[in-house]
């Protein structure tokens, strides 16, 4: 047995109580602005362990063993993100692919059970994908800065000619763009529209939900990670306890953006996107015509 | 060099010309798309529940027995063409999967008895046919310009590139259909067949980034 | 055995078999298997905590006029 694998377990747990505190706070934060007292801050945990010994049932309508098979898959594919990014501190672009198979997952889960609501979602997915995968062109401008995309090169840079944030604030913010369209009641958050019933997890109930809840607080933590790592640099991702004080306060500000917007319609979500991409991709022109 | 930007590479398998390579970016891509093959052969088609028009009760809509064969069929020639895309480090090898993936997509829907349906699959058809000019155009500007397709020795030719990357960028687009061209390609997915439907957003996904790794490396 | 706990079992038996591999084996496939383990014994272990359905009509959708 490789002792790595210790680390990664250890890492694993780790992502997910935090992810799932954080998660907590959020919803809290966005409570008191909105003048309510909130659940405590465990309360996503405690959702988590709940649904997870609730029972399930296979609708009529589902195809199998599609409809197990993506609930399985989010937690695979943000475990994957994890080592990547946390572990092996390795290529960006792998990072891409695992955003990309989240959509897939989100889709699948939607159409898979054969509920309409979770069909809107599924479609809408589609169309947030479409709108919020550009948004990787930041990936793009971080090569033509660094010469890289492994994680590990980024960090190097940055311990030499200080963080990325001030160099590209452009890529940061769109960046965060896609931190704000993951985060639960984003703006950008057509997919799991509360006019849509849960969207894409109406008809994942139970302990498919639960299996659903654990993916999500990883991918929270995970892509908070990336954003500390690629952004503001080595010596915050150094010691955990840095870390988790970032964390929290990007998910203040994340929270105050969610709290005070509304869900905007799914056509304005992804123009907007489109429009915040385009600007990256201007951005990319730029560096590219006067870096060559 | 290609190291800094699909991490480590394991091997190559060079059969003549055409080139495979493992590195850990495209196994990683190659296990995804073999593994959602197998999971769309083995699952059946969910039943949709369709709202009707001035009716109260709803619909539920079964994919028949023959439309489910072609369109397995053909949901597995494109996760295999994906799994191909994957791995090879061939320009041209890559543009071909690419055009294979595009033509099986249509494929996919166009068993489906609906009018919606098939005028999207129509349009988005138009749009990947368009769309191969520029594709293997900038192929054939590549090789003029350098002598070679492989994507090996592409980084290693100090030329650059910038226009036939762009041509490239813009084929790519329309093959699979991404940002302006998604609106028709959007309508497709409503068809009934989830896991059918599910091969061919993963398959354009995944070539996305793919071409953006290639992009990057010549 | 109805089909959740029949689903639950053979995701056992795979979560199972991959945490025997990642102790058997070294190096990269480890990673591979954990990705692959963890869900399946997620699911695997869960579905045999869960309470057996009490609905009358399991499986139907609470959609209307269905």
């Amino acid at each position: 047995m490789d002792s790595s694998i210790i680390n990664v377990v250890n890492l694993t747990i780790h992502a997910f109580l935090v992810g799932s505190l954080l998660l907590g706070l959020h919803r809290k934060i966005i409570a008191r602005i909105q003048g309510r007292p909130g659940p405590p801050i465990i309360q996503y945990l405690l959702h988590t362990i709940k649904f997870y010994v609730k029972e399930i049932t296979f609708p009529i309508t589902a195809g199998n063993p599609l409809y197990i098979f993506v609930a399985l898959l989010d937690v695979s594919v943000w475990l994957t993100a994890l080592i990547i990014a946390i572990d092996l501190k390795s290529s960006l672009l792998i990072i891409i692919g695992i955003y990309v198979l989240q959509k897939i997952v989100e889709h699948g889960c939607g159409l898979s059970s054969g509920s309409p609501y979770g069909k809107i979602g599924g479609v809408r997915s589609v169309f947030s994908a479409a709108a919020e995968v550009p948004l990787f062109a930041v990936v793009a401008a971080i090569y033509l800065t660094t010469h890289s995309v492994l994680i590990s090169d980024i960090l190097n840079y940055q311990s030499i000619h200080g963080s990325l944030l001030f160099k590209m604030p452009i890529c940061a913010f769109a960046f965060f763009i896609l931190l704000v369209s993951k985060a639960p009641n984003s703006p950008f958050g057509i997919v799991k529209g509360k006019d849509i019933v849960s969207g894409y997890m109406t008809e994942h109930y139970g302990l498919l939900a639960s299996i659903i809840y654990i993916a999500e607080a990883i991918a929270y933590f995970a892509l908070l990670w990336i954003f500390i790592a690629v952004f503001i640099g080595p010596w915050v991702v150094s010691h955990p306890l840095i870390t988790l004080a970032v964390m929290v306060g990007l998910t203040v500000i994340l929270a105050f953006v969610n709290g005070l917007t509304p869900l905007l319609a799914p056509h304005h979500s992804v123009m907007l996107q489109m429009t915040i991409a385009g600007l990256v991709l201007c951005d990319v022109l730029y560096r590219l015509i006067m870096g060559g | 060099m290609i190291s800094s930007i699909i991490g480590q590479l394991f091997g190559i398998v060079p059969f003549g010309d055409i080139v495979f390579g493992f590195s850990e970016f495209s196994i990683i891509g190659f296990v995804v798309a073999l593994i959602f093959t197998i999971v769309v052969y083995l699952t059946k088609p969910e039943k949709q529940l369709e709202a009707q028009k001035f009716r109260v009760e709803d619909k539920l809509e079964v994919v028949s027995l023959e439309e489910l064969k072609i369109r397995r069929m053909m949901a597995i020639v494109c996760g295999i063409a994906t799994a191909g895309a994957m791995l090879t480090y061939d320009l041209f090898d890559y543009a071909l999967f690419l055009t294979l993936v595009g033509i099986a997509n249509i494929g996919i829907v166009s068993a489906v008895k609906k009018d919606w349906v098939l005028n999207a699959s129509y349009q988005y058809g138009l749009i990947a046919m368009i769309a191969t000019l520029p594709l293997f155009g900038s192929a054939g500007m590549i090789l003029a310009k350098t002598g070679t397709l492989s994507l090996f020795e592409l980084p290693k030719i100090p030329t650059s590139l910038l226009f036939e990357k762009i041509i490239f960028a813009a084929g790519m687009a329309g093959e699979t259909g991404i940002a302006p061209f998604y609106a028709s390609k959007a309508e497709m997915f409503r068809a009934p067949g989830s896991p059918y439907i599910l091969m061919i957003h993963l398959s354009s996904l995944l070539l996305i980034v793919r071409t953006v790794e290639i992009l990057l490396t010549i | 055995m109805d089909e959740e706990r029949k689903c639950g079992l053979y995701l056992l038996i795979i979560g199972l078999l991959c945490t025997f591999g990642i102790v058997m084996f070294k190096g990269m496939i480890c990673y591979l298997l954990y990705v692959i383990a963890v869900p399946c014994l997620l699911y695997g272990i869960g579905s045999y905590l869960i309470p057996k359905t009490r609905r009358k009509n399991a499986g139907r959708l609470p959609f209307r006029g269905f």
